[in-house]
């Protein structure tokens, strides 16, 4: 008897799936603001390429984790309550859509490719991510206390 | 949860994004490509778009009938079809006509996530042409009575890496491969030449080897050969160790090989010719793209021995590119302005000076440029040849379109014009490597010089 409780209250509090997948473009995303460094200090082509795969990678992959996001959303109503998801969404939608911008901007040749505009939306990106992370926090550990004060 | 506002900061996102970045560059700065032509081009500010504007014409081969157009007075026929890629052309001493049919050499690494975009892009638009066909030889063509229609088709050479360039000296016949100048025996009258060739120099080659063109030239006294070797980036971006002894113009003694760097800067040097009044060494040249649709004008220059020309630190003499660094404001400063713009993204990729008569005067000693066509331009430029007036060696008057007809109404290409040559007739032959034909144009009767 007691099993079953635990399990039922264990399937009341799973929290969103989203913030695990999303790790996987934001690490592309912010490797991508260490290789722009690196080009930046250096001037050695090889880490502005570095930077073109990473970033391009990191933001293809942001739209596909925003893609089992919005499942996620659409099948799990309750999860949609609370201020902490709206900060999180937006925060993701924000590094979504700078990391497609960085993308195109590392797409160009050379210095113009990561400086100035290309490190500058790395580092926005990588912010995002940040306040994605700590909305993230909040929606993972304490789903409870989060959904009662709407 | 507010959802308007919700929605409204991430509109607010987009729109700030894009007016910060112009998604692509157009050309909105009123600059017309007869206004890149020329010995002063207008020069706008570099734009840095979101992304390379891609507009590659689709290529569609040329129909039953379907010719590229003339002006009044000269006809054009094909004087071979069915070729796999035709690049460059070479009429030896008896007239025969020597073509050169090459492909890009094969295992270019891929750099950057573009790069394999580049390729779906241009793979849609059928570019290259000549389909699985054999390609890499060189096909004679000889026209015993002069009709302009061809009684000897032959391969002439075959098994070749991605040649281009071909210069004859006595009975010496070089051809400028893909990383090599290779020397076979050649005598008067052959069609075919079987003896395995003897190496006269190395050159720059792969395995990025991204302008792999190398076009040749003797010199007039023939001890000297001269060499185009392209650069292995657009604005180096490969770093400039890829680019040792690139975007350059090799000098080669026959006799013994040796070669030195004869100018530099020169991104990427095709169509090089000896100007027949001065002698002096003339080559077309391919600018960088990236910069938006009016940089940078390829142009037609003489080159200086030990010139530097810009490339990849300026451009059109001091203008910095911005994309290169370090910067390197020594070289800079001694960049030779080129001699006469051709205008943005044309790819001249063939010249050759009129040295025939039957033209007529207005044609005399003036020189002929086959443009390859843009695709970094939301509207196309080049996809014809056109016709550059000299006087005294130097280039004279406005450059006119010469052969046209190459894009149709809906902007597809028949075909593509680059190496260009004159024959023995004194007609003026046009390789097209994406119609993979040779035209050939003529005068309807010959022009006497009095007219």
């Amino acid at each position: 008897m007691m099993a079953v409780t635990e399990a039922r209250l264990a399937r009341v509090v799973t929290p969103l799936l989203h913030p695990f997948l999303m790790l996987v473009p934001a690490t592309c995303l912010t490797a991508g603001l260490l290789t722009d460094i690196a080009y930046w200090v250096t001037v050695h082509h090889m880490w502005a390429d570095f930077s073109a795969w990473i970033v391009s990678a990191g933001a293809i992959l942001a739209w596909l984790v925003a893609i089992a996001g919005l499942v996620e959303l659409l099948v799990r109503p309750a999860l949609r309550r609370g201020r902490a998801i709206a900060v999180y969404s937006l925060a993701y939608l924000a590094a979504m859509t700078l990391a497609t911008f960085n993308m195109l901007v590392h797409t160009r040749d050379a210095w113009v490719s990561v400086v100035p505009w290309g490190i500058v939306l790395s580092a926005s990106t990588a912010i995002a991510f940040l306040v994605a992370a700590g909305a993230a926090y909040v929606l993972v550990v304490c789903p409870r206390t989060e959904g009662a004060s709407r | 949860m507010n959802r308007t506002r919700f929605a409204c900061s991430a509109l607010a996102v987009v729109i700030v994004s894009l007016s910060v970045f112009p998604l692509t560059a157009q050309a909105q700065d009123g600059i017309t490509v007869e206004q890149q032509t020329g010995p002063k081009p207008i020069l706008p500010e570099p734009q840095l778009g979101l992304f390379p504007t891609m507009n590659i014409s689709e290529v569609i081969g040329w129909q039953e009938g379907e010719t590229p157009t003339v002006p009044d007075g000269f006809e054009i026929k094909a004087l071979a079809t069915g070729l796999a890629n035709p690049r460059e052309l070479y009429v030896l001493p008896n007239g025969d006509v020597l073509v050169v049919e090459a492909r890009a050499p094969e295992g270019k690494p891929i750099r950057h996530p573009k790069d394999l975009v580049r390729k779906i892009v241009e793979s849609l638009s059928g570019g290259g042409g000549g389909g699985s066909q054999e390609t890499n030889r060189i096909t004679l063509l000889r026209d015993t009575n002069g009709d302009g229609a061809p009684d000897v088709r032959s391969v002439f050479l075959d098994n070749l890496n991605s040649p281009f360039g071909v210069a004859l000296v006595g009975s010496d016949l070089y051809v400028a491969h893909a990383d090599a100048i290779i020397r076979y025996p050649y005598n008067e009258g052959d069609i075919r030449i079987t003896a395995p060739g003897e190496l006269l120099a190395h050159l720059p080659g792969g395995p990025i080897n991204h302008h792999w063109t190398k076009s040749l030239v003797a010199s007039p006294d023939g001890t000297r050969l001269y060499v185009g070797v392209g650069s292995n980036s657009n604005a180096a971006e490969r770093g400039m160790e890829a680019e040792k002894n690139r975007a350059a113009i090799h000098e080669v003694d026959r006799a013994s090989g040796r070669q030195r760097l004869f100018a530099s800067g020169l991104r990427n040097p095709n169509g090089l010719t000896f100007e027949p009044t001065s002698g002096v060494l003339w080559t077309v040249v391919n600018e960088r793209d990236e910069l938006g649709p009016n940089l940078v004008p390829d142009y037609l220059t003489s080159v200086q021995d030990g010139g530097f020309y810009g490339w990849p630190y300026s451009y059109f003499g001091q203008h910095v590119d911005p994309r290169v660094k370090p910067e390197r404001p020594d070289l800079v400063e001694r960049a030779i302005v080129p001699d006469y713009a051709l205008g943005s993204h044309v790819a001249a990729l063939g010249l050759a000076f009129y040295t025939g008569d039957g033209f007529g005067p207005r044609y005399q000693g003036g020189a002929f440029v086959g443009l390859r066509g843009s695709w970094n331009r939301d509207e196309f430029s080049g996809y014809k040849v056109i016709y550059v007036p000299f006087e005294n060696g130097r280039p004279n008057g406005q450059a006119q379109d010469f052969v046209t007809g190459f894009l149709n109404d809906q902007g597809q290409a028949r075909g593509r014009p680059v190496g260009v040559a004159v024959d023995a007739t004194g007609a003026l032959l046009i390789a097209d490597d994406a119609g993979n034909t040779v035209w050939r144009v003529a005068a309807k009767s010959p022009v006497n010089a009095s007219r």
